[in-house]
């Protein structure tokens, strides 16, 4: 992506009044890399000089969408949950600040640590090697977000407590709410789809934290290893199954060669000491199909409406994916007939 | 009335061409042509209907199931329940103003998946004072169409025939 001086300009001026003791403060190579659906991110270096001798920090700016494809974007919350989640020992990225006031960059933003390396996924499709590990990072990590203490650690702001069927219903609710408004044409399939999940739910054991998208795309990778865990915009306390069953969904999606399905889930069993039982984890995927089947949609859209250039790489594959996600979940559930 | 996907879609290439593509171009007929051609899918882009003989099954197909639906909901074991009586209250209207003058293809079938919507979420709520099989009968109708919407959308999309997606 190409540089964007006026953005560095204003972050620049910003990043001296909010930091007045870093002398000589410089704001340079600052670069759009992610725009349309989702947060719009800018990554650049900054240095300065301190007590110490010069500072320099790979860092990125995450800002709200002006749409997204969600529509419950605070990056606040994200940003309180990341620091006490860092406190807990997960992987994340460091935040060093965070900013509400919508009158610099028109919407509320944070400077974070930017992590170094690529996406697990990449990783995994380049280095067939590093696999073994990175499968065992990948699993481990889940378990460790959901071994957390979430009471100790200040994080019960994230949701209720309250489990059972509340966690289902309210997914369920959020994403069917999400293709209402997301307006583009009703969707017979995924109304289908959301009446099996609503006659369907599972009793959830009890609630964790849950990332809520829980993926390889979202893992990052240096030296054969995960280092962090990133985009945490749709982290709640949940019924832990839902980020196995997104994470299994998505690596199956990925078609991932030498994924070992099965492999996951009795590591995770053996990490954890719960038992994911087979219809709870067909469950959360069905659930999995309706939330990701609402993102694209939400996305298109917002790609569509959006007046910044839009990556037409993402916007055609959101496209793409919506009705394929439908048929894949009229097959799973035995809905698919032959018209021939 | 809402505009459809694929003529935004195409504006978007359009604006897609204007705002990325011709700014980084250095050679001027190059730039001119790129110009035109967002100019016309544009123009294009107002003129989209999409598959009327595709669509026009899909709305003939919707309508084969609310005629089934309508005539097991108009069983006489269903005559107290309220929620039969709202669902009829769907479906009579959207049988009686199919094939309107007034309408495109795509609004109808639109509109008609709009009731489909309906029509899946009433289902469970009159299912158990149904004669055994009529509503699984029923289900088995809605599960054909929907099939078929979705065997067409991923048509549409990764450029095959229906059925012959993965």
């Amino acid at each position: 992506m190409d540089e964007r001086p006026d953005i560095r300009h204003t972050i620049g001026e910003y990043l001296k009044a909010r930091f007045p003791d870093r002398n000589e403060l410089a704001v340079d190579d600052l670069r759009e890399i992610q725009v349309g659906g989702s947060h719009v991110i800018y990554a650049f270096s900054a240095c300065w000089r301190d007590d110490e001798g010069w500072v320099s920090k790979n860092l990125i700016i995450r800002r709200e969408p002006d749409m997204g494809v969600h529509g419950s974007y605070d990056i606040g919350r994200e940003c309180e949950a990341l620091s006490r989640l860092y406190e807990a020992g997960i992987p994340v990225p460091v935040v060093h600040c965070l900013e509400r006031d919508t009158r610099v960059l028109g919407r509320p933003f944070a400077i974070m640590e930017k992590i170094e390396g690529e996406r697990m996924v990449d990783a995994w499709l380049r280095r067939p090697e590093s696999r073994k590990q990175l499968a065992e990072d990948f699993v481990s990590t889940l378990a460790s977000i959901h071994g957390i203490d979430w009471h100790g650690h200040g994080l019960s702001f994230l949701g209720t407590s309250e489990h059972d069927r509340h966690s289902a219903e309210g997914e369920i609710d959020k994403w069917e709410s999400v293709l209402e408004r997301s307006q583009y044409g009703p969707h017979p399939a995924l109304a289908e789809l959301s009446t099996w999940l609503r006659r369907n739910i599972p009793r959830s054991e009890h609630a964790t934290i849950c990332h809520g998208d829980y993926s390889p795309f979202n893992g990052h990778v240096l030296n054969g290893r995960i280092v962090a865990m990133l985009d945490w915009e749709m982290v709640d306390l949940g019924d832990p199954i839902s980020d196995v069953a997104w994470a299994c969904f998505f690596c199956g999606l990925t078609w991932m060669p030498e994924w070992d399905e099965a492999a996951f889930i009795h590591r995770y069993e053996e990490l954890t000491g719960v038992e994911v039982k087979a219809e709870d984890l067909f469950f959360w995927k069905m659930l999995a199909h309706l939330k990701l089947a609402a993102i694209t949609i939400s996305g298109t859209r917002a790609f569509l409406e959006s007046t910044n250039p839009t990556s037409m790489r993402e916007l055609m594959a959101f496209n793409t994916l919506t009705p394929i996600l439908q048929q894949n979940a009229l097959q799973s559930l035995g809905y698919w007939k032959d018209l021939r | 009335m809402r505009t459809s996907l694929p003529t935004l879609l195409v504006e978007k290439c359009a604006q897609t061409i204007e705002s990325v593509v011709i700014p980084a171009l250095a050679d001027a007929p190059a730039a001119e042509q790129a110009a035109l051609t967002a100019e016309l899918l544009r123009t294009l882009a107002t003129t989209i209907e999409e598959k009327g003989e595709e669509l026009l099954q899909e709305n003939l197909a919707l309508e084969g199931v609310f005629r089934k639906a309508r005539s097991a909901l108009a069983q006489q074991s269903l005559s107290a329940n309220a929620d039969a009586v709202r669902l009829m209250n769907v479906l009579d209207p959207a049988l009686q103003n199919t094939g309107s003058l007034h309408t495109s293809i795509s609004e109808e079938n639109d509109r008609l998946k709009g009731v489909m919507v309906l029509l899946i979420r009433g289902i469970d709520t009159v299912a158990d004072d149904l004669p055994a099989g009529t509503a699984s009968a029923l289900r088995e109708s809605i599960h054909t169409a929907l099939t078929q919407l979705v065997s067409n959308a991923v048509a549409r999309v990764t450029g095959t025939r229906p059925g012959e997606g993965r």
